[in-house]
Parts: C-alpha cells; structure tokens; sequence
C-alpha cells in the first residue's frame, strides 16, 4: 500500500550522456549483425548520482560476447569488470556483466539471454582476471556454466552442494542435501 | 607442499583459509578458500520488504556497517526513483565518512599488530571509540546502526552531536601524525612492508583491486570523486595516490584517507543545512532495475538491485570490495616467502562478513 502522498513512480525520460550515445553507436557500427542492440540509457536518478550507462544486448547469441569484451577492453579502455550478475527469470536466465572504464567513466553492461536448463556463455575471465570470482560465484549460486572459465568451482558453497540456491525454484532442505 | 594459513590462525582476521603451495620457504602458488561465513543474505533480502532486509545488509560488514546500509539504500531509492531532502544527504556524507574513519583505525590496529607492533594495536582502537561514541549518540548502537530509511534517516542530528563530532575529528587528525610517526620511523615497520606485496598498475586494474589498494597502484581513481554522490560533490577533499604498489603503500593510502575522510566531517558538521531529515518515498518499486556504485573503505562496493512490481526485491547482487581483492591475493604473493604472508593478507584490509555474504 502506497503511503498518502507518496508520488508515483516515473520512467525516466531523461536524455542520455552524449559520450554515451557516441559509444554505442561505435559499438553498433563495430559489431553489425553481431549484438542484437546498442543503446545509451537513460539516468535514473541523475541528481544523486552522475550516471553515464551504456547497455548492449547480445541475446541468445553469445559468441560475439569474447571479441566485444576485448574490443572493449583494448580499444576503448575498459579496464575493470564490476560486476557479474545473473538473473534467474524463471523461463530464462539472464546474465549481465558491467564494464567500468578508469579514464571515461562509462559503464557498459553486456547482456546475454540462456537457457535455463543448460546455461551456457562465455566466460569474462580471459579478459579481465578480476571477472574470475565473480563468475565463480555466479556459477556457485546460479549455475551459470562459463564454458572457457580457467577455474570454475564452487566458491562459496561447500564442493559437494547439491543444487544452486539463488535459483527462484530452489527448495531449501532439499532432499540429498549433506546435512 | 601446500600449507594452510587459517581458517583458524591470528592473521586472517575472520574465517576463511589461505592455501599456499611452497617450494622452501618462497611461495609459488596459492589459493584462498572462503564461506565459511556465507549466510545468503542476497536471497534472504529477495524475501523480505525492502525496509525489513536493510537490517540484513548491515550484517554484510561489522565493521563498515553504516557504508552498506547507505548503499542498499540508494539502490532501493534509484529504484523507487526518490528525491532525498539535502539535509538527509549531509548527513548521509558525515556519517558514511565517519564509519570510514572508524573503519581504517581498526584496519590500522589489526595491521600492526600482525607485523608485530603491539602498542600500535592499542591506539588506533583508543580512537575509534569516540567515534563509536557520535555514532552511538545518534543512532543508539554501538555496532548494527540501522539508521538510514528510504528517503532519509531515521533520525536528525543535533547541533552538539555537530560540535562534539568536530572535535573528536581534530583530535583523530592529531593522533594521525603520532601514528605516522610511530610506523613511517619505525626500521622493523618499514622492512615488513616496503617492497612486500608489489602488483603493478596494468595487473591491479585486471585483477579488479579497488580502492586503497588500486590507489596505491598509481591509479588515481576514486568513485567519490569521479561520480559523486549525495553532497560529495560539494565538499573539498583530495584522494591519496601512491605509486609503490606495496603494503607500505597500502598503509599510506589509508592513513591519509583518514585525514581526508576528518576533513569532509568538519566540513559537513560547518555546512550541515537545515530542513527536513526524511522524505516521502512509496513502499513498492517498479519492474525494472538499477545499480548504484559507492566507495566503500575497502573498495567500489556496488548493488544491483531489480523490483518485482511489489513490495520485496526479484534480485539482488552486492559487490563486494574484499571478495574481489582476495581473489588478487596469489598474484601478489607469488615471490614472496612465508613471513610477508600475513602483513599481504592484513594489507588488503578483508573483512569476511562482506566476503561471503
């Protein structure tokens, strides 16, 4: 229930950073065909927090995902991979990694669609060492497989878990489980 | 052969264990093993309102409680897309910066004290008492605060809360020198650390080190001023850049963030503004997603957080800061020998609540 007054909620329809649209349309122009959509995104809440956010959207088809992340890193400076975050949306599994630039300040989030049955992509971790836990973990908690991954182990569950918990149909005291 | 330092051993400072492979005594491999502490908390908060799971992202560092709150609580209010009163955001900075200051002092007792210095053990933690003791009088915790709601705080601050917190600030910025005297003149501090823990720069931002430890790297990044949030634009501070990439490095990051982290409190508690402390915000978010990036002490902490249309969270995702620094851990301990092991693990400052989540 809203509380009385409380304003509602809008979409934002602010105009995105023009550095912003400038790089995703080099992405568009150096990947035609390969992602599915570039666009610059549209700051949510721009009077807290200066936002410069570019989203690509590679879909079902993962396999322009490693020369993006090296074009990415090597050409247009994208030295740092924060974040590795998979979303479980019950019919598919959704993975986005986000790519932080020291010198323009850029976010650029890949996103990639899976099968949740059999979810398999890429790995980050041969372009940046620091995506190598992070996909760990997604792997631990998800079941993300990163098929090219140097070292993909369960990270903070015990080795012999049965299941991956951050999955919607997870069932706690599952049956098999080792306590 | 492989040894095991931890899980239970005086340097890890938390549970979890790390695994180096020797030949002699020089380290040629290693391996840290963590969750130990895993609690799920990114799950229990899909579960909960939004208001109910803030209590659960306080836990996620006991040291740094007051920086995760805040950092949950922009994410929820990016979200929600809520507008905070100014005053709120003053606020927000004073306190944040003053957990960052109890924060480094209690990295800078349990560093020294496992390079050996015991009396230097004592007196960071003399500090951080006062500031336990502002954060007290406002928030009535000594630990968990829980202060921050969406939309504001929970509780204003008063004018001697202001006061009292510029004094304590001037007396840490004093005591900050003794310090620097006790460890910068000291030979035993200096072999330890100097020259211990080397990662170079192009290594460190492939690795994904943030914070104190990429700064010490050379790199001149800090999220607070290159994409301020809140009132951290306004206030005038400068970021600590060192060039070593070592644990003495490290140790000098952090000592002159405390200064600056004093400076900003002073500034705030001079042009704190007046008005409302809290706003209006809904109790339910909108189907889409959003994802805030703050400077923790240890690093860039972010949250992604994604609505369901209702009142509790689809997902939510913290980074963690230490959770990726340890990871860097076998690059910068290769080379080294058994003895540089635990002033490496206390130079990137981990702390395993936040680690295992």
């Amino acid at each position: 229930m809203l509380p009385p007054g409380a304003p509602p909620v809008p979409v934002s329809t602010l105009p995105p950073a023009p550095e912003c649209v400038e790089l995703a349309a080099r992405i568009e122009e150096a990947f035609k065909g390969k992602v599915k959509a570039a666009k610059a995104m549209n700051p949510l809440n721009p009077g807290i927090q200066k936002e410069l956010n570019v989203f690509v959207d590679v879909a079902t088809d993962h396999k322009a995902l490693p020369d993006l992340w090296r074009w990415l890193r090597d050409k247009e400076g994208f030295d740092h991979c924060s974040l590795v975050v998979a979303i479980d949306h019950m019919d598919r599994i959704e993975v986005k990694h986000l790519l932080f630039s020291y010198t323009s300040h850029i976010t650029v989030e890949t996103s990639a669609t899976l099968d949740r049955i059999d979810p398999l992509m890429p790995s980050a971790s041969l372009a940046w060492r620091g995506a190598n836990w992070l996909e760990r973990e997604q792997f631990d908690l998800m079941g993300v497989k990163f098929v090219d991954h140097p070292d993909l182990r369960r990270v903070l569950l015990p080795d012999d878990w049965i299941g991956h918990p951050l999955r919607k149909d997870y069932e706690f005291r599952q049956a098999g489980e080792w306590w | 052969m492989w040894i095991n330092i931890g899980p239970q051993h005086p340097s890890t400072h938390g549970l979890w264990d790390l695994r180096i492979k020797v030949n002699g005594e020089v380290i040629v491999d290693s391996d840290p093993q963590v969750g130990y502490l895993h609690r799920s908390v990114e799950k229990i908060c899909e579960r909960k309102e939004f208001i109910m799971a803030m209590p659960m992202t306080e836990r996620l560092c006991y040291v740094a409680n007051m920086n995760w709150t805040h950092l949950y609580v922009h994410a929820v209010e990016k979200l929600m897309n809520v507008e905070v009163p100014d005053r709120a955001k003053w606020i927000r900075v004073m306190v944040c910066e003053m957990n960052r200051v109890a924060s480094h002092l209690f990295w800078l007792g349990a560093f020294v004290h496992d390079i050996g210095n015991l009396t230097m053990f004592l007196w960071p933690i003399r500090e951080r008492e006062y500031v336990l003791d502002l954060l007290e009088y406002i928030t009535g915790a000594r630990m968990m605060y829980n202060y921050p709601r969406i939309g504001g705080q929970v509780k204003d601050v008063d004018d001697k809360f202001l006061r009292r917190s510029k004094v304590v600030m001037d007396m840490i910025l004093e005591r900050t020198f003794e310090y620097e005297k006790m460890l910068d003149e000291s030979d035993m501090f200096g072999v330890r650390t100097k020259g211990v823990g080397v990662i170079d720069r192009a290594m460190a931002k492939n690795a994904g080190l943030t914070g104190p430890a990429l700064r010490a790297c050379g790199v001149d990044f800090d999220v607070r001023k290159a994409t301020p949030y809140w009132a951290y634009g306004e206030v005038d501070f400068e970021v600590p850049v060192y060039d070593e990439g070592d644990c003495f490095a490290r140790y000098r990051v952090r000592l002159e963030e405390i200064r600056e982290s004093c400076k900003i409190v002073k500034q705030c508690a001079d042009r704190m503004p007046e008005g409302e402390f809290i706003g209006k915000a809904p109790r339910v978010a909108p189907k889409t997603y959003a994802w805030v990036r703050h400077e923790d002490p240890r690093g860039e902490s972010m949250c992604f957080i994604m609505g369901t249309g209702g009142k509790n969270a689809y997902r939510v995702k913290f980074r963690s800061p230490a959770f990726v620094n340890i990871s860097a851990l076998p690059i910068m301990l290769l080379g080294y020998k058994i003895p540089d092991v635990p002033a490496v693990m206390g130079s990137i400052d981990v702390c395993i609540g936040e680690v295992d989540r």
